[in-house]
């Protein structure tokens, strides 16, 4: 009884499900980072894959530097057929679980993405919470470049959007996958950060980052990518892009530079609160916003009084107001629906023709450490 | 016939776990598709349908205390016609198990292990479920009642987190809701899971007190957390997103991030689907081993359980892919469960009506 008991026991063990699904991850070849770009000739796709090097994440302080990430590209005409690809380059297992974000060149973003949006979606392997970034810079340069401060670009790049998703509203910075899946129908595009390279020759060699000057041949955020329907139609410069993500009421956050009393004076607008209401349905749209300031450069010549506070904020409820309205203008003259009005209840023939009004009100919460500047008679 | 007692909580869990199961993974995706952002009022509609249904399956089984839904059929339509109907009943529980089997391994092929043969998984849910079924009733139902806490929790907590990406914007999707073309559209919600619990009727004999209000409030709770649950996926992911996803709410699991460091909890949502579809399955594979034990009145339930196995995985394979099953669901299964949920048991209210009162006219013409 005992014996075919065992019997059947190891039997089952036979059909263990882990004989199929095996990971050992010493075996994988664990991506962190994706490119893609789109030849408009052939219309191939070029994918490049960053994959990780344990040997040369675990370098110790003191000893030679080793290349963190390797960067694998292919080229070929369905983003279906890369997976099979990688293992004839790959001596490991290709593993994309772990990716932290894509980026795809301006010109096949001009083109639509909606087949890599698909794809992604699609495979199990892949999450649609990766971030997204466009490229203006040559993706070959771009992905076979090391990143000073985090050897890793992939995490470069996610830690860079970590420090801006702190201020969006409850941590979200919508610049995923499935900010543009969520996107696709409607009428409001979806901004996604444009990176751009500092330099012309890839920073290919780990030593290559020993250099101090960490902004030469290192990537910046710059301007953002609009996305319509899944397709780049255009640029908004940074200080747009901050402007539309908090009118959508998607950020809270605002430095701006005033001038009062012929200095400038710089303020930070924190926990930036907007309404938008119908005075008219579908003809005249009102937003209402209201900011908490902080003084963060005061360059005035005179003592910071009430009355001083007040004019401040009204130079920032002025300024704000003006750059909102240019930020509208912008809007209508280029056609993208920067302010949601169609998917907020506006008309989609006639949503040009919407009146929008902006009433900006401010409150000087945090004045710094001194009340007067220091003055030389 | 087992000598068990299930307690009215046991009962609830059971009704509830039953009707949570597979429906949770696999139906909100179709519903929101169909219903767009009033996915969530389907549910409704769709509990309270179950609730009434319900309340018909308990008067019948309150007309003959202590009776499976096979042996009623045997006592109200005769040997040959009953014996029929209860034929009919194995093969419907037959069939559920084996589309909850083919779920399962569907779910865990696509997303888990694609490498791993669906037989695999077929076979090793149904080894173990058999052994819960040999074990008998009590054992299933105490399993379920320690269990719920531990299923429920690990859902709903991670779920609550992803609250924080809620976006109202996500209910205005410009749809014209019509609620009778929506109803008829959406008519599998009712037969799935709600025409299901009709297997309930082999459990009924084994409950003790409180049974009406353990099944009627079970299937109450089951539909409150489906509707709540669609409500969630709708608000988080969105109409556009959730109407193209076949696992919605397994993807919210998948693109949880908790302060960048809890990550990929997709792994505790399967765990938790699987242990879910063990106890539904487990259920159902009683319910045809009973039912087969008590028509052909075999007293071993090991001697049917371990064979099924193979019958019930077998017939897993029957469609060929998730679509093909999903596209069967919308087109035929609300009247195909009609039969076994509305026709045979209203059948055998009036035939037993009328039997009752062709006995009373004879007691009547003999005094």
């Amino acid at each position: 009884m005992k014996a075919s008991r065992l019997g059947v026991v190891l039997t089952l063990l036979a059909l263990c499900t882990g004989c199929w699904d095996i990971k050992d991850i010493n075996t994988l070849a664990i991506v962190s980072l994706a490119g893609v770009d789109k030849d408009p000739k052939s219309g191939d796709f070029l994918a490049y894959y960053q994959v990780m090097n344990p040997t040369g994440l675990s370098t110790r302080t003191g000893s030679s530097a080793k290349a963190a990430v390797y960067t694998f590209n292919f080229k070929d005409f369905s983003h279906g057929r890369f997976t099979e690809k990688t293992g004839r380059a790959m001596p490991r297992l290709f593993f994309t679980a772990h990716l932290q974000s894509y980026i795809i060149s301006e010109r096949y973003a001009r083109e639509g993405i909606l087949d890599l949006i698909n794809y992604v979606e699609l495979n199990p392997e892949r999450r649609s919470n990766l971030i997204i970034f466009v490229s203006d810079s040559p993706l070959d340069v771009i992905m076979n470049s090391f990143t000073p401060l985090d050897r890793v670009p992939g995490r470069f790049m996610r830690s860079l959007s970590n420090h801006y998703q702190r201020n969006f509203r409850m941590n979200i910075y919508p610049i995923r996958f499935k900010d543009l899946e969520k996107d696709l129908k409607r009428q409001t595009p979806t901004v996604i950060p444009i990176i751009h390279y500092n330099g012309v020759k890839a920073a290919s060699k780990s030593d290559e980052i020993e250099k101090i000057n960490a902004t030469q041949n290192g990537l910046t955020f710059a301007e953002g990518a609009v996305f319509i329907h899944a397709r780049m139609v255009g640029r908004l410069d940074d200080k747009s892009k901050v402007l539309f993500y908090i009118l959508n009421k998607k950020y809270r956050r605002l430095t701006e530079t005033i001038t009062v009393n012929g200095s400038y004076v710089d303020v930070e607008a924190q926990n930036i609160q907007v309404q938008r209401k119908w005075i008219a349905p579908g003809s005249h749209l009102s937003f209402d916003i209201h900011a908490d300031l902080r003084i963060i450069n005061n360059q005035q010549k005179r003592k910071m009084t009430l009355q001083n506070l007040q004019q401040i904020e009204a130079s920032f409820n002025k300024m704000l107001e003006a750059k909102a309205e240019a930020l509208e203008q912008m809007s209508k003259d280029k056609g993208w629906d920067l302010l949601g009005i169609q998917d907020h209840g506006g008309n989609e023939d006639s949503w040009r023709q919407t009146k929008v009004t902006f009433h900006v009100t401010s409150t000087m919460t945090t004045t710094g450490n001194t009340s007067t500047p220091y003055l030389l008679e | 016939m087992e000598q068990a007692n299930l307690s009215g909580w046991q009962l609830f869990n059971l009704t509830l776990v039953f009707i949570i199961g597979t429906s949770f993974i696999l139906l909100p995706g179709s519903l929101i598709a169909d219903a767009k952002q009033y996915g969530w009022l389907v549910f409704i509609w769709a509990f309270l349908y179950g609730i009434i249904l319900g309340g018909l399956w308990l008067y019948l089984s309150s007309k003959f205390p202590g009776l499976s839904i096979v042996q009623i059929a045997v006592q109200v339509l005769g040997k040959w016609a009953g014996g029929f109907v209860s034929l009919l009943y194995v093969l419907f529980f037959i069939q559920i198990a084996s589309w909850v089997t083919r779920n399962m391994s569907d779910f865990m092929h696509i997303n888990v292990m694609p490498r791993t043969p669906l037989s695999v998984f077929n076979i090793m849910i149904l080894a173990v479920c058999a052994y819960a079924v040999v074990k008998g009733i009590e054992s299933i139902a105490m399993v379920c009642e320690l269990l719920s806490l531990l299923l429920t929790l690990p859902f709903w907590i991670p779920f609550s987190i992803m609250i924080q990406e809620w976006d109202w914007q996500n209910f205005n999707v410009p749809y014209v809701f019509h609620p009778w073309e929506t109803f008829l559209n959406t008519r599998y919600a009712l037969a799935f899971p709600f025409m299901e619990t009709v297997s309930f009727m082999m459990i009924f004999p084994f409950a003790g007190r409180r049974l009406n209000l353990a099944f009627l409030s079970g299937i109450g709770f089951a539909g409150i957390n489906l509707t709540l649950s669609i409500l969630f996926t709708i608000g988080v992911l969105g109409v556009e997103r959730a109407s193209h996803l076949i696992y919605p709410i397994f993807i919210i699991f998948r693109e949880m991030e908790f302060t960048n460091f809890i990550e990929h909890l997709e792994s505790v949502l399967s765990i938790n689907i699987l242990l879910i579809v063990c106890i539904k399955l487990s259920l159902l594979f009683y319910c045809a081993v009973l039912a087969i034990c008590q028509l052909f009145e075999v007293k071993e339930r090991g001697v049917v359980a371990y064979p099924l196995i193979w019958i019930i995985s077998a017939y897993a394979l029957f469609f060929k892919n998730i679509v093909e099953n999903v596209n069967w669901v919308k087109m035929y299964l609300f009247n195909y469960y009609a039969l076994y949920a509305i026709v045979i048991p209203a059948v055998l209210i009036i035939c037993a009506r009328m039997r009752k009162k062709g006995r009373f006219r004879k007691r009547e013409t003999a005094t």
